[in-house]
Parts: structure tokens; sequence; C-alpha cells
């Protein structure tokens, strides 16, 4: 089985706990505007140009089988220190369902803590619910429309997989990235909130993703335009999610 | 102390000093010193050598002017044993200038003539000095050696500096208890040559006693002429000089005044140029002092800062190398950082000197507090950083080459990463220099130079090789007979120099490593007296060589029949086998965590290691091997033709044991994965690695918690994550910037740069970026190599 990459490194705690090697896959079916690798999207990937002066253009994924990663994790399982670990995100790693739950299930074998970061659409996500030790889902807007505008689907899959998460799965953290004009109000906020509660979220935690641009330069090198114009909050807008999140017991947590 | 000195006061003086110093564009002392010397020599020719030397020293430190400027706490300076160019702290440097030799009356060329220092006078000084045995000798080795010299297939230096003396004894004691010590062994003494060394040690201290005495009456003439605090510090150094270097120190205070004059003297022993003197293990060296005091850590980094400026000499200061250690553990394990280690931070961090060097010893009980501390170093742009070093990787190292258990502690580092036990080692550190690469072209193409056609090496037939293919399927049997042949040229002519170099004793330094105990002079080469010794061996180009067997493998596998055009390629430097260039360059690169390549890199480290080791000095100790290339991967790739992993010629070589610029683009973990495979086991002599870092790698608010998020993402991983039974590395520097930040810089120093520093880590030692020449300021760019570092 080959899975198509376009990146893979280690980050300290940022993807899931400890120090870990992270994959990001190819692919993904929602296109978010603010999405720090937009290169990530389309499932059979994209060219890529560095700059307009001296055009070269590369393809956006490399391939790597199922066992090259098996091998490559294995040879580096002394770096995962901290309770550190194997990360699959992307892209959506899901878009490559078979591939993912197949390394999954050989790295449970292994023993190998893993995490994978979701935007939680998949019809099939339960099944990966027992492979995985620390789920990692988003959730963009509690809106339905809105989240369809600036994602270009639905909300209604990830809040399905939510709901069973709350309840099949020992270590959930949900991300919103925070995003001026597009979710950073307090009835939004209170929105999110209402949803969470009328589940039982005692195994969840929250995290709040400041906006960033850091893959801003990425959407020029893929010939597209970067729409958001001003999408950075403020500390008060943050502060004023945790609180409220807080207020209704809902764990936060900062990575 | 307070009423002497405000906190701030203490800040602005320093800063003032500092100031002031990098307004003085000629430095002439260095001069003067040469020429007493020579004519005090001249004077005592019928005295025994040894004690002519002391002599000398006594009379260049009774007439070398001194002064005490208006914002000195601490009298003092090391000035005078300096000379004013270096060529990689020279904006006028040029890569092409180095010519393979090592002129000692080149010197001669650093001062200006005019109406003090006539042509005349000059040139009379150098004559003398090129007329004395020492010179003569040199020369005719150089001269021996030139063939191979010339483009660096090794070169050979006679070391001076590189040492790190342990004053702890004297500064407790002070210099009359040292003397009567000595005194002891003159009476007791047989051995006439003994004897008079130690004569000469006693009559060393001597110069120590008269310099405090000349700034003492220096300080009194000037009390008399002002008023007010002033006149109360002025007050406290006659005081002060009139206990300490006699008496041992007191206090802080008297500790820190006692250890800079010994420093002035130790370096006027060697002028001119002695690299790369360190101090050792300051905090542990001081902290007794301060307790003692009872001073505050703001206190002792007031007093610190001083400290730090005496370390810097005129308009580049640039007294490169001299280094400071903090932190670390004893042989116990326990941790040794104190109150004088963090003042010792404070101090670094407001003051932002491009002298002395800041290293820091971290293990793996190392307190969560100095990282976060260490934070603003690293996380604040233009400001120094130090190098760092593993305690428990470096101590295994040491033991494992013969150094005993109740030494390691007090290893520290001579230079930039080379590691000496203090007082008790003699490194001969930079003594020869290795260049793999250029051996590795030499092997290739019959012996001579890709460069010039020059006939450097053993031929094909020299070596019992048929052709081309036959070479190319023995490559590496052939390439390590190759290597032994220039490196016993190399140890002969590394160890004939040292011989030289034994002309000039130096018996002052040579109280301070051990040769009170042995009557011994550091520089003897027919006897040891420092308990360690060996000489080194800087290693370049251990990656371009494994990658260079590794793609040469791929060629004979892949495609055998193009094997003929590799030589051919080589010679063209790829124009016109643009193909071939390219299956060479998508040959596996180290750095990567390929296994092949890696393994193969591990080799041929080990393999060459075990050579170096395998030669003795001319003491018979082992040679060191150490794999850093301080600027050098820049000069000698200069030097170097097209090798077969597709790097071009007279392109740059990797540095130390990194991987070569542009190679490794995985991404740090990777990077780290393949850096582990190396045998640290076997670099005993230090090694040189550099990481360059995104600022935006660290997400974190604060430069405390980007202190631990640096721990966790950088040092963990690399220091303390190794399989338990390799050991781990032990070195790293790091720069945390960008290239875009580095032009910017560059194009707008006053706006980025306001105070005309912009300290930026190179090799062993930091620098002002701004002082650099344009091509060193761009490897430091390039070499910042972020795709290599990336997440």
């Amino acid at each position: 089985m080959i899975l198509k990459l376009i990146k893979k490194g280690f980050n300290y705690s940022q993807d899931g706990p400890g120090n870990r090697l992270v994959y990001h896959l190819q692919g993904c079916n929602m296109k978010c505007i603010w999405c720090a690798n937009p290169e990530s999207i389309p499932i059979n990937g994209i060219l890529m140009t560095n700059n307009e002066e001296n055009f070269e253009a590369k393809i956006s994924y490399f391939e790597m089988s199922v066992e090259e990663i098996l091998e490559e994790v294995i040879k580096s399982k002394m770096l995962f220190f901290d309770g550190g670990g194997v990360t699959f995100s992307g892209g959506e790693p899901t878009m490559q369902f078979a591939e993912l739950k197949d390394i999954l299930k050989q790295l449970k074998k292994l023993h190998i803590h893993t995490t994978i970061e979701t935007n939680g659409t998949h019809e099939r996500l339960e099944e990966l619910f027992s492979l995985i030790d620390v789920l990692i889902m988003d959730f963009k807007h509690i809106d339905n429309q809105l989240h369809e505008k600036f994602t270009g689907i639905s909300n209604d899959r990830v809040k399905n997989n939510i709901k069973k998460a709350f309840t099949k799965h020992k270590n959930l953290i949900i991300r919103t990235p925070l995003i001026k004009n597009i979710n950073d109000s307090k009835k939004t906020a209170m929105e999110f909130i209402a949803f969470y509660k009328e589940n039982n979220t005692d195994n969840a935690q929250y995290e709040f993703l400041k906006y960033h641009e850091y893959g801003k330069a990425k959407w020029k090198s893929i010939n597209q335009e970067y729409k958001i114009k001003e999408g950075y909050i403020s500390d008060e807008t943050l502060n004023m999610y945790k609180e409220l999140f807080e207020k209704n017991n809902l764990k936060i947590i900062s990575t | 102390m307070k009423r002497y000195f405000e906190v701030k006061e203490l800040e602005d003086m320093a800063k003032k000093l500092y100031r002031k110093e990098r307004e003085i564009h000629r430095l002439d002392g260095w001069f003067l010193a040469k020429e007493l010397y020579e004519n005090s020599m001249q004077e005592n020719k019928e005295d025994v050598h040894v004690i002519a030397t002391a002599k000398a020293l006594y009379k260049v430190i009774i007439n070398i002017p001194l002064y005490i400027d208006e914002d000195n706490i601490f009298v003092g300076t090391q000035r005078d044993a300096f000379a004013k160019s270096y060529a990689l702290i020279n904006p006028n440097f040029k890569i092409s200038t180095f010519n393979g030799y090592c002129d000692p009356t080149e010197v001669f060329n650093d001062i200006e003539e005019n109406d003090t220092f006539t042509r005349e006078r000059i040139e009379n000084v150098r004559e003398k000095t090129k007329n004395g045995e020492y010179v003569k000798s040199l020369t005719r080795i150089y001269e021996s050696a030139k063939n191979d010299t010339q483009e660096v297939a090794y070169f050979i230096e006679q070391v001076t500096g590189h040492l790190i003396p342990d004053f702890r004894t004297v500064i407790r004691y002070g210099v009359l208890y040292m003397q009567s010590e000595i005194l002891n062994r003159i009476n007791n003494e047989e051995l006439e040559a003994k004897k008079n060394q130690y004569i000469a040690m006693h009559q060393t201290l001597d110069s120590v006693l008269i310099l405090a005495k000349r700034y003492c009456k220096i300080a009194q003439a000037e009390l008399e002429k002002c008023e007010g605090k002033r006149k109360q510090q002025l007050q406290l150094i006659v005081k002060t000089l009139s206990n300490v270097p006699v008496n041992g120190a007191n206090s802080l205070y008297e500790a820190v005044q006692f250890f800079i004059l010994l420093w002035q003297v130790m370096c006027m022993e060697q002028a001119p140029n002695p690299f790369a003197f360190s101090v050792g293990n300051a905090d542990r060296i001081f902290e007794p002092y301060r307790k003692k005091s009872n001073l505050s850590r703001e206190y002792t980094a007031g007093l610190l800062k001083h400290f730090l400026v005496f370390f810097n000499v005129g308009d580049r200061s640039w007294a490169i190398s001299q280094n400071i250690m903090i932190g670390g553990k004893d042989k116990k394990g326990n941790d040794l950082t104190s109150i004088t280690s963090f003042a010792f931070f404070d101090a670094y961090y407001a003051m932002n000197l491009p002298q002395p060097i800041l290293s820091v010893k971290l293990h793996k009980n190392t307190p969560d507090r100095l990282y976060q501390e260490l934070g603003k170093f690293f996380f604040t742009p233009g400001t120094l950083t130090p190098s760092l070093f593993n305690d428990d990787s470096m101590f295994e190292v040491l033991k494992r080459h013969g150094i005993e258990e109740e030494d390691l502690e007090d290893y520290s580092i001579a230079g930039c990463q080379e590691p000496l036990i203090m007082g008790k080692d003699n490194g001969n550190t930079t003594n020869s220099w290795l260049n793999l690469a250029k051996i590795l072209e030499l092997t290739l193409n019959n012996g001579k130079s890709l460069l010039t056609g020059k006939k450097i090496g053993a031929s094909y037939q020299e070596l019992n090789i048929k052709d081309e293919k036959e070479l190319l399927e023995n490559i590496r049997e052939v390439y390590y007979k190759n290597v032994e042949i220039f490196v016993d040229r190399m140890v002969e002519y590394a160890n004939s120099v040292t011989q030289v170099l034994s002309f000039l004793e130096i018996p002052f330094l040579s109280i301070f490593m051990g040769g009170i105990e042995s009557g011994i002079d550091i520089r003897d080469t027919k006897s040891q007296g420092t308990k360690y010794n060996g000489s080194g061996c800087l290693i370049h180009g251990v990656s371009v060589v494994a990658e260079s067997f590794i793609a040469i493998d791929e060629l004979l596998h892949v495609r055998s029949n193009d094997c003929e055009y590799l030589i051919e390629a080589l010679k063209d430097n790829f124009t016109k086998e643009q193909e071939l260039h390219q299956f060479l360059l998508n040959c596996e690169k180290f750095g990567n965590n390929k296994d092949k390549v890696d393994i193969e890199t591990a080799n041929v480290a080990k393999r060459i290691a075990t050579i170096i080791r395998s030669k003795k000095n001319y003491l018979g100790n082992s040679f060191r091997p150490d794999f850093s290339t301080p600027s050098t991967h820049l000069i000698y790739g200069s030097l170097v033709g097209a090798l077969p992993n597709g790097r071009k010629g007279k392109e740059m070589l990797n540095y130390g044991i990194d991987p070569l610029y542009g190679e490794a683009q995985n991404g740090l973990g990777f990077r780290v994965l393949s850096t582990h495979k190396l045998p640290y086991e076997e670099f005993n002599g230090g090694y040189a690695s550099h990481l360059g870092l995104d600022p935006n790698y660290f997400k974190a608010k604060t430069n405390e918690e980007k202190g631990m998020e640096f721990k966790n993402k950088i040092i963990t991983p690399l220091f303390y994550s190794c399989d338990n039974e390799k050991i781990a590395p032990f070195y790293l520097y790091v720069n945390i910037t960008t290239p875009e930040t580095l032009r910017k810089v560059l194009r707008e120093p006053k706006k980025y740069a306001p105070s005309g520093t912009y300290i930026m880590r190179i090799h062993g030692t930091f620098v002002n970026f701004l002082d650099l020449s344009p091509e060193i300021q761009e490897d430091i760019i390039k070499r910042l190599d972020l795709e290599s570092t990336k997440y």
C-alpha cells in the first residue's frame, strides 16, 4: 500500500503529546480559505512553483509505502520522548483511509503512540477510534451555512463524528482555529458551547488556534489567491473564548 | 562594595569602556613587547635560555606603557599581546589569498608605520625575529611541506595559546605562597635543567608583582588628581593591589582583579597573538569568592561585566576564541550551576560583546531554570548565543581516552570546542589539519590536482593500481592507503614545528599547567610537563568523502559502463557530463536518515579517527582526532576540485560533522537521527556541529518558555535521546534566524544594529557579524540551511 505525503518531520507537543514524527498526507475534502497547507488539498496533488524569476515546478507530494513508513518509525523510536509517537495529519489523513487504517493497526501492534489530526468528516472515522491514542478533531464552525461557505462542505458529519467520539474515544481534543470575522464572536462561542453541552464531554479537551499566516506564500506557489485580508484575532477574543468555555466546565488546553 | 559602585554605574562604566576599546584602531603594544623581548634576549644571551626568557618577560612587563581609564574598576589589559588583523574578523579577508604557508614574521605587516614606529624600527625587529633560530627552523619545515600544504592536502602549525591555565591555587593563596613553593623545589632539585626551569618560573611571578605595583602607582597618582567617588574607587584599587596578587584573594572583587593580572602576563609571555586561551569553568572559579563576599546576583553581574569587557581588544574586539564555561556537573553527577553562573548570564546578556565566548555545559539533570534563562540569548536577534556541551556524553568520551575520573569535571574548552582538562592538559590542539576531500581528489586523479594539474600525491602506479576502473572498484582501500601516506608526512612536519616551538619556553604559563609538580616547561618536547598531552588534528570533509564512496558504488552498480567518464567529468567540473552529474547528485546524501550513507559517514569518521590516533606526537602520545573546520571548510573547499558526490570544484566542504549545505532536506528530526549514528566515542579531540533554526519553529510566548521549548525540541532529541548503547552527541552551536533577516541587517546596519554590534555564531566563537569579510558573512547565511532543520 502506498501513501501520498506532502511532508513529514518531527515536532514537539504541538501535534499530540511529546516528541512526534508527523506525517502530512495529501488530499483534503475541505477547502478552508485560511489553510496553511493548500498544496495538500487536491487528492492527486498539485504543481508548485518556487518563484516567478526562477521557474521550477514540483509536484506537491511524494510517496511512501506502509512498510517504508513503519521502518522509518521503528528507526525513529528513540526520539519519541515525553510520551511521543506518530501523528498523521494533512491534508486530511482519512482521505487515504485504507492505508491509514492499515498503518495505524501495525503501529498499535508495535505499541507506538498514535494520533491523528482530522477534520472529522469521514463516515467511517469511528473504525479508527480503537487504533488512535489521541484523537484530534477540528471543528471549524458551528453554523452550518458559514461552515459550508468557508470550508466548502457541511458540518453535519463533523458534528456526528464528534458526538460519537464523545462517547467512544477516551482522549479527544477538539480544535477550533479562531479567525477574525469568521468565528470570533461571542455568539458563535456560545453556540459551540451549547452543542458540546448537549453531550457528555468528560473525555474531551478543547484547544483554540489563533489565526496565523504561515501558509500564505504557499497559495501563491500553487497560483491561487489567498482570500483572507485580515484574519488575526486579539488576545481578548481568545481569552473571551477560553473564559466562556471554562465557565461551562469545558477543559481548555494549549499545546 | 556598594559604597564604591552602584549596580547601574557598573554597567554604564563597562559599556563606556567597551565603546572606548572599539575606538582603538592601532595596536602597537605587541610590537613594543617584541622589541623589548628581542633586546633583552640579546642582553642576556649568556644566560640559560629559559632564564633569559623569564628576564625578557620581566623587562616587557616593567617597560610596557600602562594606564588606568576613568571607567576602569579593574586594572589590566590584554591589548598589548595582540596584533590588529585576523583573517576572519577582517572585512578585507579573501579566501583566495590563503597561500598554505605560515610565516611567523607576517605579523609585522600589521603595524602601520608612523613617526614613532618608523619603517626602519619595524624592519629592525622583523629582521631580528627572522634571523632567530625559531623562525629559521620553521621556514625550513614549511618549505619542505610546501608541496602538500599549498593546496592543503594537510596543513600544520605551531600552536601558541590554546590552553586553559588553572589559576585557582594562586588566586587562593597568592603569588608569595607560589614563590615559596617554587623556592622549596629549587632547593630540593638536583637536576640542573629543572632547577633552571624553577628559577625562571619564580622570576616570571615577579612579573605579576611588578605589574600590580606599577598599576598601584598609577592609581595613586590618579587619585591625587581627582575628587569624590572616583577618588574612593581609586583608593579601592590601591587597597586591592596591595593585597593581590601578593596574597590570596579575600573577595570576588579581589579574585577578579587577581585573575586579570595573571591573564595579562600570560598573554604577554606569548605575544603576539596567543589565540584561544580559555578561562575554564568560570562560575566555579569565582563562586566561592562571591559567597565569601555575600554578593547578590545583580552585583556580581555588575563586576563580571567589567571582567567580560577586559577580553575585548581594539576596534574589532578580537582576542579570538577565549572561552568561558558555565554550568555542568561534578564527577558524582551533582549539578554545579550557581548564583555566579546566572550572574555571568546577566553580564553577558546586558553587554552583548563579541568576546569572550560563552559555552554552557548541560547534562540530564541540568535544572530547567538554566534552559529558561538561556532563552533570552537564543531568541533575541543579534544577541550572542552560547555553544552547548553535553557533560553526560563528554565524560564518557574523555574517560575512554585516558582521563582519570577525578579530572573529568575539570574539562573545559580551549578555543572553539576542543576539550582539555583545565591546568593539566596540553592538547597542542590545532597542530595539524587534514583535508580528506583533497586526498580523495588526488587519489582519483592519479596524484594530480584537478585545479592546477600539479603532482602532489601518489600516482596510480605508486598505489599499485592498474587503471581507473580498478581504482573505483577498490576506492576505499586505495583511499585509506593514500590517507596513511599523507598523514605520515603531516605528522612528521607537525611534530617538527612543535619541536621548534620548544625553543621558546613559557615558564609563567607552565606554573599553572602542572609545572610546579613537574619542573618541566609545557613546551618541552622531550619530557612531559603536563599530566595529559596530545596533538590535535582537525579533520575536514568527512561526509563529502563518504557520499562520494556511495556515489561511486551506485555508479558501479547501476551504470558500470559510465565509470570511465567519472574522472573526466570531475576534471571538467561536470560541465559536459550534466546527466552524470545529476545522477551523482541524486545518490543518497548524509543527514536524511538514510542508513547506507549515514553508516558510510560513520565508518569514514571512525577509520580516519583510528588512523589519526595511531600516530604519535613528539612525546609519544597519540594525536587526537578533532572533526572541526573553523571556516576552513570554505578555504580548503576552495582548493578542492569536483568530487563524485556531485559537489563542484572550489565549493565549500561540509562543515565539521554536518551534512554539506543543501544536502539534508528532510528536516531536523531526520538530521538528528543521522547525526546519532556517528561514533562520538572516537571524537576525543572534539568536533563541530551547527544548526541554523527558523525562529518560527518556536511558538512559546516568553523567552523563558522558548528556552524550555529549545530544550524539548533541540537539546533532548540531540543530547539525551540516543540509544543507550551509543555515546550521544556532545557539542552544538546554533543560530536562530533567517537568511532574510541577516540580509536586512547587512543592507541597513544602522536600522537593525544601531549599536554597531550584531552578534552571530561562527564555529566555536561568536563574532560581530558586521566585522566579518563578505565571504564569511555569506557562509553564515548559507549554512543556516533551514531546509535541513525545518519541521
